[in-house]
């Protein structure tokens, strides 16, 4: 009786079609990333509304002020101290767009309060920036429309 | 002259791929693991300058005033609404098991007004908010939402444009 001899070999999968898909799932992935989400601080829970609707233009310059809800707040991403400290961050702010010649009532105040923020604390925010020369504010909100 | 044929020509160079793939799965986890669902949002804008500095911006141009009042109870929940416009002096008072019963009536009675039978048109009258200090932000946006406008299908119907803040102490 003859016995075929197994000659013994590694059995190596195919990997292309794997390499291929992950590629393309890291592609979808850092399309999709959104980098100004940073400015976006997490504590923040927005109020909801079914009729505020995102600006159809962009504004040419904006300030952008988070609130939390314990009345503590935010230029940007950076944490600020005080109004005090905060007035002479917005004069610095409206001297850069000055640089970049937008007047002081084109420049944008975006404020994002928490919903359980209390109001006379945004009102606070407001008035400081109203001190500052500024007027024009936006009141951001979780948009239900889409 | 004479080559040389070597065993080594014939044979598949094979690139070790382990540490690639490697890379690519970690890079695949990162994006997966800090990818967020894009919430949408949007904004009421409001045009508000200092009434020292522009003082007939406001003014001049709003014939009719409404003034809404927001009055909050020490946790900060909203307890009464009050309307106040030409002779109406209407109250409201929340009711915690219908939460947006006293928007609703809000933004109806705006609707009525603007609606043609009071005023002209709805660009002239402005709304003023008086606010409690501690009442919580969420109540402030739903009545700004219910003066501003309401939604009718896949349109915004807008009330009021001109909305301000009244200050109190």
């Amino acid at each position: 009786m003859r016995f075929k001899k197994n000659k013994h070999k590694v059995l190596e999968g195919d990997m292309t079609p794997m390499i291929d898909m992950a590629f393309q799932l890291i592609a979808f992935f850092m399309l999709l990333i959104n980098f100004s989400e940073i400015e976006k601080t997490e504590q923040v829970n927005l109020p909801d509304s079914v009729i505020a609707q995102p600006p159809k233009t962009p504004p040419e310059y904006t300030i952008l002020l988070n609130m939390d809800s314990d009345g503590s707040f935010l230029l940007g991403a950076e944490r600020v101290e005080s109004l005090d400290v905060l007035g002479v961050l917005l004069s610095q702010q409206i001297s850069i767009a000055a640089r970049s010649r937008v007047d002081k009532g084109n420049i944008n105040v975006i404020i994002r309060a928490d919903r359980d923020a209390p109001t006379g604390e945004v009102r606070k925010l407001m008035r400081k920036c109203q001190d500052s020369g500024l007027e024009t504010f936006s009141l951001r909100v979780k948009s239900q429309v889409r | 002259m004479k080559f040389r044929h070597s065993d080594r020509d014939k044979q598949e160079i094979k690139l070790d791929m382990t540490a690639m793939i490697d890379v690519v799965f970690q890079l695949l986890i990162f994006f997966v693991m800090t990818f967020k669902t894009p919430i949408y949002e949007g904004d009421f804008g409001i045009k508000m300058p200092r009434a020292s500095n522009a003082p007939s911006q406001m003014t001049e141009t709003t014939t009719n005033p409404m003034l809404v009042r927001l009055m909050a109870d020490n946790e900060g929940h909203l307890q009464s609404l009050n309307i106040v416009f030409q002779t109406d002096s209407i109250n409201y008072n929340f009711d915690p098991n219908n939460p947006a019963g006293i928007f609703r009536a809000l933004n109806e009675y705006v609707i009525g007004i603007v609606g043609g039978q009071r005023t002209p048109t709805g660009g002239d009258i402005e709304a003023e908010l008086e606010i409690d200090f501690q009442l919580r932000y969420d109540y402030t946006v739903k009545a700004i939402e219910a003066v501003s406008g309401y939604r009718e299908g896949d349109q915004v119907v807008t009330l009021i444009e001109k909305i301000n803040f009244k200050d109190t102490q």
